[in-house]
């Protein structure tokens, strides 16, 4: 799984390569700030766009809310004159009459009032409204509920009329106080109209005038939830034929910008305007959040880039420093393994499963006197004498490490004596190889020869004094001497003894490891062998007191033996037993055929052979301890040879022996010549 | 007729004396010893008739086979026995020794008393063929 998620990053990786090459990082920055750009320009499209829209839907919501206030203010109107032209020809001009009138007007009025001018000279008050004398009116109008008197006049005729009138009227003091006639003033959020009346009867002046006081609040509050919210923005009317358009809705504005949109309105001759400035939450309000998210999109797709871009350098830089240490690394080893394969002094060599040579180092060239080019590809067995080759041949297939000595076949026609290590071993792809590892043992061999040659002659040279020292001693044992004088001879006799026991043991081993001992078996019986063997011992035994168990048999004991190597061997052994027995024990001789075999069983009552030491028993220099060397002497060398001596006959020895019960050694001796060449050949 | 004259050939002074000691002493023979190959040829072919001749093998100048070679060349010696003396037998030496007509190998180091009794056994049973 993890695997294949790898390979699939690599391929990606790879593709990535065949696309991009090294401008990848170019790329990368490229498509981040396009798309941070595109993601920008869009955003701001989609804004203004939506600006638009927005606009657009209040220019039209103004448009149709001017339309619906202008239509109000023009019913109004109609209304007014209508009435003031019923009360114009009314039968009975009086506040009955217009009472009946008014009485299913009141809807858009904050109060509506008539005003008899025919009766009255001096300023009057009526119900909620003041009127002055003359033409002109001015009227003083008490709002309803508000408990505020607002002054406000009112001059549907016409404007010059109406500015004299009130002139007049602050100059004779008949009116409170005065100023341009508007249409609306104080804190009432609405608009008197005047109409007067001329009734039929008496034309030539007005009889009195038909008052409504208007209410924007009322107009705009019910379309105010059809159309537009108001807290979007502000809605404002203002009296446009006045200077400095005062403001005549709402009383009390918030100071905002400037008016982005404008429709004009009429009502009796006057130029009104309704105006939208921007509110304070209209942006904010109708503000959608998609641009901004695309422009955040925009935005996290580009710092997602620069960080892919980022992390890509970064791993980039990591892989390339890398690679260098890496291949560093590897050059190094390599290096290392190279130096180590070609100045080995061991040969080595590295062959496939099927044995041929795939690389050999100069060691192994050498060994084969030939240059290293020459064994590539050769068969590593054709490389052997031919009964190592049988062997090797043999081993190849079992694949299990190996280790032998065996004889390489050199061009130049020299066998040289080698050790022979295989190491089978595995690639990383499963395919198997070995190293085989050649150990020259020219040298060792030499330096063998050189000892036993150092042994042979160091014997040799050390016989001839030997031999007059002992033949002195011998002369002078027969002249008659002094006590002390014989005491003196015999241990120089028993010392060159032990001199010559030496030097011969030192001898045989060297005969034996060159394989140059010769013997002269016979088939006979051994009996006399094993007399003599105990005449030679007795003086030995009777040092320690030592009894002898050994009854002969009285059949022959038929042996194929060297009689004298036998007596050598024999001597040994009971030597190494007499050695070890404690003063007064026993030691027991015995003899029977066995089958093929006769045995032979030296057994004594000494402290037995320790455990560790049996395996190194019959090596040559071996003793169990050096405490025993000094107090038994010895070379060490007896076992090695009696062993070896009973080997070359076609017999063993074996050990049977428990610590502190006494050692048992068995010797076997073929009964016969062909059982003996049997035994040796194996 | 017994064995009495032997002739001892040895480069060593101290086995000719040794040797010369223990027949003379232990065996009561005549002995007449040469310090080597050359000097036991002079005498030989001077005529001088040893009963038995001991031989050393390895010797400087003309060693054992050497100077037996020559003394089986001398016509009254074709068949007078001889004894090497040697410190060292090979195996194949001793097959070549004793095609060469060497009665026996005497080894060294030797006990005077074994010297006597091998040199006489070994006499006796060249007179007996």
């Amino acid at each position: 799984m993890k695997g294949s998620l790898g390979r699939t990053l690599e391929c990606l990786s790879h593709l990535r390569e065949q696309l991009f090459g090294t401008w990848y990082p170019v790329t990368l920055t490229v498509i981040g700030l396009l798309s941070l750009s595109l993601s920008a320009g869009l955003a701001l499209h989609m804004r203004s766009q939506e600006q638009r829209a927005w606009d657009k839907s209040v220019e039209q919501a103004l448009v149709q809310h001017g339309k619906h206030i202008q239509d109000s203010l023009t019913g109004i109107e109609d209304e007014l004159r209508a009435a003031g032209h019923v009360m114009g020809h009314a039968p009975q001009l009086n506040q009955s009459y217009f009472d009946a009138i008014a009485s299913d007007k009141l809807k858009y009025y904050f109060g509506i009032a008539w005003v008899d001018l025919r009766h009255a000279a001096q300023p009057i008050e009526k119900g909620c409204i003041t009127i002055g004398p003359g033409t002109h009116y001015v009227v003083r109008f008490q709002v309803n509920q508000r408990g505020a008197h607002n002054l406000v006049g009112v001059d549907l005729s016409c404007d010059h009329v109406r500015a004299a009138a009130m002139t007049a009227a602050l100059r004779t003091g008949q009116i409170q106080s005065a100023g341009l006639v508007n249409l609306y003033q104080g804190n009432m959020p609405g608009l008197i109209a005047a109409l007067p009346i001329w009734h039929a009867n008496a034309p030539e002046q007005p009889a009195g005038v038909l008052l409504a006081a208007l209410e924007f609040e009322t107009i705009i509050d019910r379309l105010r939830g059809e159309l537009i919210n108001s807290s979007r923005y502000d809605l404002q009317i203002v009296d446009a034929s006045q200077p400095g358009a005062p403001r005549l809705y709402p009383l009390q504005a918030p100071a905002q910008g400037m008016p982005f949109l404008k429709t004009d309105l009429t009502f009796a001759g006057r130029r009104l305007q309704l105006q939208l400035r921007p509110g304070l939450e209209k942006l904010r309000e109708r503000d959608s959040y998609l641009p901004v998210a695309i422009f955040g999109v925009g935005l996290t797709v580009t710092l997602l880039l620069l960080l892919l871009l980022h992390s890509q350098v970064i791993s980039r830089k990591r892989a390339e420093i890398l690679s260098i240490v890496r291949s560093d690394d590897l050059v190094d080893r390599e290096n290392r393994l190279a130096a180590l394969f070609n100045h080995a002094t061991i040969g080595i060599i590295r062959c496939d499963n099927k044995g041929r040579i795939l690389q050999a180092n100069r060691a192994a060239a050498n060994m084969l006197s030939c240059p290293e080019t020459a064994l590539l590809g050769q068969e590593i067995p054709s490389l052997f004498d031919p009964r190592s080759e049988a062997r090797l041949r043999n081993h190849r297939q079992d694949r299990i490490p190996y280790v032998s000595e065996l004889q390489l076949n050199s061009m130049n026609g020299e066998l040289i004596p080698v050790t022979v290590q295989i190491l089978p071993l595995r690639s990383p792809s499963g395919e198997p190889y070995s190293w085989m590892l050649l150990e020259d043992l020219r040298d060792v061999r030499h330096a063998e020869r050189m000892k036993m040659q150092f042994i042979s002659t160091v014997s040799h040279e050390l016989r001839t004094p030997l031999t007059v020292i002992r033949s002195s001693v011998e002369l002078l044992s027969l002249e008659t001497l002094s006590e002390d004088a014989k005491i003196l001879l015999q241990a120089t006799e028993s010392n060159v003894d032990r001199l010559q026991h030496l030097i011969n043991n030192l001898l045989d081993m060297e005969q034996l490891q060159i394989g140059a001992l010769s013997l002269t078996q016979k088939t006979h019986d051994i009996r006399p062998v094993l007399l003599n063997v105990l005449e030679l011992v007795e003086p030995l035994m009777a040092q320690k007191h030592l009894k002898t168990r050994f009854e002969l048999p009285k059949n022959p004991v038929i042996a194929h033996v060297d009689d004298e190597r036998l007596l050598q061997v024999l001597v040994n052994l009971l030597s190494n037993a007499i050695k070890f027995s404690p003063p007064a024990a026993t030691i027991s001789l015995s003899a029977k055929a066995e089958n093929d075999y006769t045995r032979l069983v030296i057994e004594d009552q000494g402290p037995g052979i320790p455990e560790g030491f049996r395996s190194r028993l019959f090596q040559p220099f071996a003793q169990a301890d050096g405490d025993d060397n000094r107090r038994w002497g010895g070379s060490g060398l007896g076992l090695y040879i009696s062993n070896n001596l009973v080997k070359r006959m076609g017999g063993r020895i074996t050990l049977d022996s428990e610590p502190g019960q006494g050692a048992c050694f068995n010797v076997l001796l073929p009964a016969d010549e062909a059982v003996s060449a049997a035994t040796v050949l194996e | 007729m017994p064995l009495s004259n032997v002739m001892v050939v040895d480069d060593e002074p101290d086995i000719r004396l040794l040797v010369s000691m223990a027949l003379k002493k232990l065996g009561g023979l005549t002995v007449r010893a040469e310090a080597s190959g050359a000097s036991a040829l002079e005498a030989l072919s001077g005529g001088y008739r040893p009963d038995i001749i001991l031989l050393d093998v390895m010797m400087p100048g003309l060693d054992g086979m050497q100077t037996l070679a020559a003394i089986r060349k001398l016509p009254d010696h074709q068949d007078t026995p001889v004894c090497f003396f040697t410190a060292k037998v090979m195996p194949d030496e001793l097959e070549r020794w004793q095609r060469l007509g060497v009665s026996r190998i005497l080894s060294k180091p030797f006990s005077p008393a074994t010297l006597v009794a091998q040199i006489k056994e070994a006499w006796e049973s060249c007179q007996k063929t």
